[in-house]
């Protein structure tokens, strides 16, 4: 019985000195793994698999939406720049034979063709009634991140693909996308500079105002509710704030110059700049149009307010150095930093939703291009380039996108690339010029 | 009343058993503490993303093999071909540290805002655009590619990339591939750790993080100005399944780390190992730091 108990011991020891030893010598190992460099992605978006839906009685009017639906949530989830969609021809899969959820898929089918997101769906038609079922996979880890089930009109299509889109971009990046957004611009359709505004992708043009006259610098308040704009409809620039639901207006009756509102993003006040027969500088005001305080005191003139995400600064265009250069002013503290050192004339700031980087445009060599730089002035991205004059940047929501005029194809018009550049793409197509986009927050869908 | 336990094992021979369980569980509990000082990461602490944590890849039955007959006979070809003088020269890329942006310069009164105007201009990179989409150019260099490739047959990067390896491994720059205990291994032994065989260990190695390159997708708008990029390792097993996929260090940013994932997980199987490659597993380390577009 001694003896056994011994030799139990004895063999306890041995074992756990060995699982020890085990455990350690793997790190003596590890330092001995050999590395290689990966640097180059060689798809620079996320590979994304929209098949067909699958019509759920059926009936025509199903069978008529499957492809549609998914053309059209193509085509928004494409808008962002995030994703490559994958061709359909290459899917083995149908939707009829089929199911739509992850108890009746082969997420092999998907990881087979390199999609890392897949999206499917089905559609009901009853009446006018429409029911849309919508998931999306992550077909690696053969998990569901969304599963939805869609209940309106007919007419609700759009809406309800620009909500399900909202949280396909916030499951997979983190952020909702700009599905709900619109954007402000100055057209001369009409023959006169009026402020207009489309849906995030051009679409559903309006005409805000008719003023017949110059109206200018549209600026959204944070909640999307107000618009701020110049005006020179009474004679002198005068800024005008407007109730987009009903659109009622008033406007601002200080003497001298009024123009490039720019609301904060956490209060209902708005900066302006304003010469109050003086230097222009930046005021800040309320929502009603008191004058708070004055932001800006220097020598030269300060416009073009462009307030960070958490309201606390502001970027803005002084040429106190000479010639037309990016600051940025600490409200608290007064503080001001430059931040664009390179190039003689850099205006129209643009403070990045992530509050990171700020856009801004640059002229050189008798050409206007868009920059982005880097809160802290450290590292500069030339993102247009050798297509005329492209100025007046505005970041989407989300960050991802940045809008902007051009005169690339001869006349002004509005286009929209990502925030690194690439996708440049014209977003409105309609008579006259177009300038000054200003991208809304999102509303609710 | 309960009796001490000395009196209960006054046998001598009980008490130093009972000494003998302590020694033994006091020795466990300092290898225990050893292993955690030493391999901080096996204490408990978790990732915040656990979703892409603690990964083990068992196996990835449902993507079939597609390429590995290919790249096999391909592997066994360049084994059995003697060295040949490289048409290329393979550069391996550097991979770029972000910057990392200090805080914004303070002023030193507050009261009187200054503003510096004596700074170094910073140099303005390109964007990607500029270097993918320049229509003319592209055009141009397209036209000029194609007329090469019709004189000459297509360079094969992968190709060289082996060749050069085999090249680098024949002049003794991979000294650290030999393990320590097997460094006695005589040249021109064909048997396990000898020379040839890390060298082939070596190619097949470079290959296999090509072919994870291949189907790396990252979307540049995922980025951060401070990606600083993570390292993770790979056990492939002789029929080229990857058993593990372990994050050794991760770059701070979850899509990162998860596009690289799934591209190891696309990969799986990578083709098995080649002949004269006697392993019973193999580790690879990635070390993933994608270039910005604002890199290029």
């Amino acid at each position: 019985m001694i003896f056994t108990h011994r030799k139990l011991f004895i063999n306890l020891a041995v074992c756990i000195l060995c699982i020890g030893v085990s455990a350690i010598f793997p790190l003596a190992a590890a330092a001995d793994i050999k590395f290689f460099d990966l640097t180059n992605p060689s798809l620079r978006k996320m590979p994304l698999a929209i098949p067909v839906l699958k019509a759920m009685t059926p009936v025509e009017a199903e069978r008529e939406r499957t492809a549609l639906v998914a053309d059209e949530v193509s085509k928004m989830l494409n808008f962002t720049g995030y994703f490559k969609i994958l061709e359909r021809k290459s899917y083995l899969y149908d939707a009829h034979k089929s199911g739509i959820t992850e108890k009746e898929l082969n997420f092999g089918n998907w990881t087979v063709i390199g999609a890392e997101f897949l999206i499917t769906g089905g559609v009901q038609v009853v009446g006018n009634k429409l029911t849309l079922d919508l998931l999306l996979f992550d077909p690696f880890k053969q998990k569901r991140l969304i599963g939805k089930r869609y209940h309106g009109q007919i007419a609700d299509q759009n809406r309800i693909l620009r909500r399900f889109c909202s949280e396909v971009m916030e499951a997979i990046t983190g952020w909702p996308g700009m599905f709900g957004s619109r954007l402000a611009f100055v057209s001369t359709a009409s023959g006169h500079k009026e402020i207009y505004t489309c849906d995030y992708d051009g679409t559903n043009i309006k005409q805000i105002t008719k003023k017949k006259n110059i109206t200018t610098f549209p600026s959204w308040s944070a909640d999307g509710r107000y618009m701020a704009y110049t005006s020179f409809v009474n004679g002198p620039s005068q800024i005008f704030l407007r109730e987009m639901k009903g659109g009622s207006e008033t406007n601002l009756t200080f003497e001298g110059v009024q123009i490039e509102p720019a609301w904060h993003p956490k209060r209902f006040e708005i900066s302006a700049t304003m010469s109050m027969g003086e230097d222009q500088e930046i005021y800040m005001l309320t929502g009603g149009g008191k004058i708070i305080k004055k932001l800006t005191n220097s020598r030269g003139i300060d416009v073009s307010a462009s307030w960070s995400p958490n309201g606390k600064q502001f970027a803005y265009v002084s040429n106190r150095s000479g010639s037309p250069q990016i600051y940025i002013m600490d409200v608290a503290s007064g503080r001001t930093n430059r931040v664009t050192y390179e190039g003689k004339y850099n205006t129209q700031p643009s403070w990045a939703p992530k509050g990171d980087k700020i856009a801004y445009s640059s002229m050189e060599g008798g050409e206007i291009d868009i920059f982005v730089i880097s809160v802290q002035g450290k590292k500069t991205i030339q993102l247009t380039r050798n297509s005329a004059d492209n100025e007046a940047p505005s970041w989407s929501p989300d960050g991802s996108l940045i809008a902007f005029s051009s005169n690339r194809e001869g006349r002004s018009r509005i286009y929209v690339m990502t925030a690194y550049g690439t996708d440049q793409r014209r977003l409105v197509t309609m008579d006259g010029d177009q300038t000054q986009p200003k991208w809304s927050p999102n509303f609710p869908h | 009343m309960s009796k001490s336990f000395f009196t209960v094992h006054s046998d001598p021979y009980q008490k130093r058993l009972f000494f003998w369980a302590i020694g033994i569980s006091l020795a466990g509990h300092l290898i225990l503490l050893a292993v955690i000082v030493m391999n901080p990461q096996w204490s408990g602490e978790k990732d915040p993303f656990a979703s892409a944590i603690d990964v083990q890849m068992v196996s990835v039955k449902d993507i079939p093999d597609t390429a590995s007959g290919k790249t096999a006979a391909f592997v066994k070809k360049i084994m059995s071909d003697k060295p040949k003088p490289i048409r290329k020269t393979f550069k391996k890329r550097e991979t770029k540290k972000a910057e990392i942006d200090p805080a914004p310069a303070e002023t030193a009164d507050s009261k009187k805002p200054e503003v510096s105007i004596s700074r170094k201009p910073v140099k303005t990179k390109t964007a990607m655009k500029y270097k993918t989409l320049k229509l003319n150019q592209n055009f141009k260099k397209a036209l000029a590619r194609l007329k090469k490739n019709a004189d000459e047959p297509p360079a094969r990067t992968l190709e060289d990339t082996i060749r050069e390896l085999r090249e680098k491994m024949d002049k003794g720059e991979f000294k650290r591939e030999v393990p320590k205990g097997q460094r006695g291994a005589q040249k021109g032994r064909s048997g396990p750790g000898s020379k040839r065989e890390a060298q082939i260990e070596e190619i097949y190695m470079a290959l296999i993080a090509s072919e994870i390159q291949e189907n790396w997708a990252y979307a540049d708008q995922l980025s951060s100005d401070n990606e600083k990029g993570g390292k993770v390792a790979i056990t492939i097993l002789p029929d080229g399944s990857i058993v593990d996929i372990s994050f050794m260090d991760r770059s701070g940013n979850r899509y990162l780390d998860e596009s690289v994932e799934k591209a190891i997980r696309k990969s799986s199987p990578v083709q098995p190992y080649p002949e004269g490659l006697r392993k019973s597993r193999i580790v690879l380390g990635l070390n993933y730091t994608p270039q910005g577009v604002s890199d290029y």
